[in-house]
């Protein structure tokens, strides 16, 4: 179990890693574009090339939130509660997790596929529709990976702590 | 069960969820979607799941939230606040309670750039309260400048949270930035202000310290030129028109990551830690965003914010009492939420009051921003207060707190005059757009 999870950590970190580049990808396109109009040469196309690159990284990096618990959460009670309750809610709160994120990648499956039926594109450059929900579908396919890993390292620090 | 009551039975749910310690955008997403399926079936559930998660990270206008926390994530691992404490120390570091005001004006500056409260305590901290522990200051004084000190990081621009509040509200995030400037350093005034009280009533709790000379001066104003420069341009860019906030956001990032690169500070360690950071911070506010989308749709749905609007219609209360209510509401909250899920929670509620009441929403903005900063320093949950015990160990809990009060104050009274005189946060955005 302790391999799986590891491999889990490796995945979500490259993803981590490769979301994080492609929001420097859009800072620079930006960049470029700010200097390319003082000099005539602006970028064609940058709102669909930043919109795309943002939209990667955000759905590249949400499944390390899961992973690493960076998601906000008021732990005051948590911690003063003893563990065979804390050790319950911990399991709640994945469940929930888990069956929020399942939901959305099923029913955002089925959207994709109805939004790309018609081979829409965007309005610059043409850039297929599809390709910002791919992320988007790999992101949310992750995210259950790591909310499992996430739960596993949780509990075993939790019961190991006691 | 009327829908209206659904919605106060489900906002209720909500912050249970969040007290029992799930994540909020989790306690937010599940809440608004069984409370949607509940008033639209199956099919209306299945429509937002679907396609909320797309609809709430697609907007161009989204992007200068991952650039801004960039921009903030690397300005703090590019060495800067050493500089900035040292400029400001060196000109009223002698005076007393001088290391405790240069606390305030490096956590100001230092907030400017990096827009994280938790960051700039954190980052503040670690050369701060060593030098004022050198000195001899009170620990209950310099712990807790330093955790008020990081508040300001929240509203002095650029700040994330309002660019979620501009991004909710559909608000100019342009003009909220610059709408946050003179309250941003009436808040540094105001704590500065705090702090001479307190030495003036104790002064032991802040002994004198050497003065800096001139030369001196001069050699800490050379190091922390970048710093002024990368606040000015993306501000004053915004200002003058030259860019959006999505551009201004591009070039603070691509110019801290510079900032960070050229001070030799950047190494594959820090590189890493930053890359996790801005992947963790940006990821967490995301999937907010998305759970907040689902709660919304629902409190739409339900007609509360409507019923709310009636009943202060009814009540026959004025718009400032509304507005007193409203505050003691954020700021109860802001003792056990932090600031971002306390509105995006309660901001869709707000608004539409707030509308029909005539109140500015760049002004009720600055307001909401402001009294949520004020939720990271109120025990028990602020969160500021757990950071800055992280980095001074050896103070109990109780003592921060202690210390804290003095500076709650000085917020209140920021937050009346910021109630009192809209004008504070309205009119240099009437000057500049």
């Amino acid at each position: 179990m302790g391999q799986i999870v590891n491999l889990a950590r490796v995945l979500v970190n490259a993803l981590a890693v490769l979301g994080v580049l492609s929001y420097g990808a859009a800072a620079i396109v930006t960049v470029a574009d700010v200097i390319g109009r003082k000099v005539g040469f602006p970028i064609r196309g940058v709102v669909d090339l930043v919109q795309l690159f943002v939209v990667t990284g955000a759905w590249l990096v949400i499944p390390f939130a899961f992973l690493t618990a960076a998601h906000v959460s008021v732990d005051f009670l948590l911690d003063i509660l003893p563990l065979p309750l804390r050790v319950p809610l911990r399991i709640f709160a994945a469940v929930l997790a888990l069956g929020l994120v399942s939901l959305m990648l099923w029913q955002g499956f089925r959207t994709f596929e109805t939004r790309t039926m018609f081979g829409d594109k965007s309005q610059q450059l043409g850039i297929p529709i599809a390709w910002y929900w791919y992320p988007l579908l790999a992101g949310m396919a992750a995210s259950l990976i790591a909310i499992l890993a996430g739960l596993f390292s949780t509990l075993k620090g939790e019961l190991n702590h006691e | 069960m009327s829908d209206a009551f659904l919605g106060l039975f489900g906002f209720i749910a909500a912050l249970a969820l969040i007290a029992l310690g799930l994540p909020v955008a989790i306690s937010m997403g599940v809440i608004g979607a069984l409370g949607y399926w509940y008033l639209n079936g199956w099919m209306g559930v299945s429509y937002i799941l679907g396609s909320s998660p797309f609809e709430s990270l697609f907007p161009y206008s989204f992007s200068v939230i991952p650039l801004f926390v960039m921009m903030g994530v690397f300005a703090s691992h590019a060495g800067l606040s050493r500089s900035l404490f040292a400029a400001i120390n060196s000109f009223i570091g002698h005076r007393r309670g001088g290391l405790a005001i240069t606390t305030v004006g490096a956590s100001a500056f230092f907030g400017a750039i990096c827009g994280s409260s938790l960051a700039t305590v954190a980052t503040i901290g670690r050369v701060a309260l060593p030098e004022m522990k050198r000195h001899g200051y009170d620990p209950s004084l310099s712990t807790a400048t330093v955790a008020a000190g990081g508040t300001l990081g929240v509203l002095i621009p650029p700040s994330v949270l309002l660019v979620i509040y501009g991004l909710l509200t559909q608000s100019s995030i342009g003009q909220l930035f610059i709408a946050a400037l003179i309250p941003g350093v009436l808040g540094a005034l105001f704590y500065a202000a705090a702090i001479m009280v307190i030495v003036r009533i104790k002064p032991d709790v802040a002994p004198l310290s050497e003065r800096t000379g001139w030369p001196e001066r001069f050699k800490y104003l050379r190091e922390v030129w970048q710093v002024l420069l990368l606040f000015l341009l993306v501000i004053g860019g915004i200002y003058l028109g030259w860019f959006s906030p999505t551009e201004a956001a591009a070039v603070g990032a691509v110019g801290a990551f510079l900032l960070a690169l050229f001070s030799g500070q950047l190494n594959k360690t820090t590189l890493g830690a930053a890359v996790f950071e801005t992947a963790g911070l940006t990821g967490m506010i995301f999937f907010i965003l998305i759970g907040a989308a689902l709660f919304n749709f629902f409190l739409e749905n339900t007609g509360l914010p409507q019923l709310l609007i009636e009943q202060i219609r009814s009540s026959g209360l004025s718009p400032l009492s509304v507005m007193v209510l409203i505050l003691i509401f954020y700021i109860v909250l802001g003792c056990f939420m932090d600031s971002m899920s306390m509105i995006l929670l309660t901001v869709p509620l707000f608004v539409p009051l707030a509308l029909e009441l005539d109140f500015n929403l760049i002004w009720f903005g600055i307001v909401v921003v402001t009294v949520a900063e004020i939720g990271l320093i109120t025990p028990p949950i602020g969160m500021n207060l757990f950071v800055v015990q992280a980095a001074a160990e050896d103070v109990p809990q109780s003592t921060v707190i202690k210390g804290i009060f003095p500076f709650i104050v000085a917020d209140i009274l920021r937050l009346a005059v910021l109630v009192l005189f809209p004008a504070l946060a309205l009119w240099l955005p009437a000057q500049a757009f």
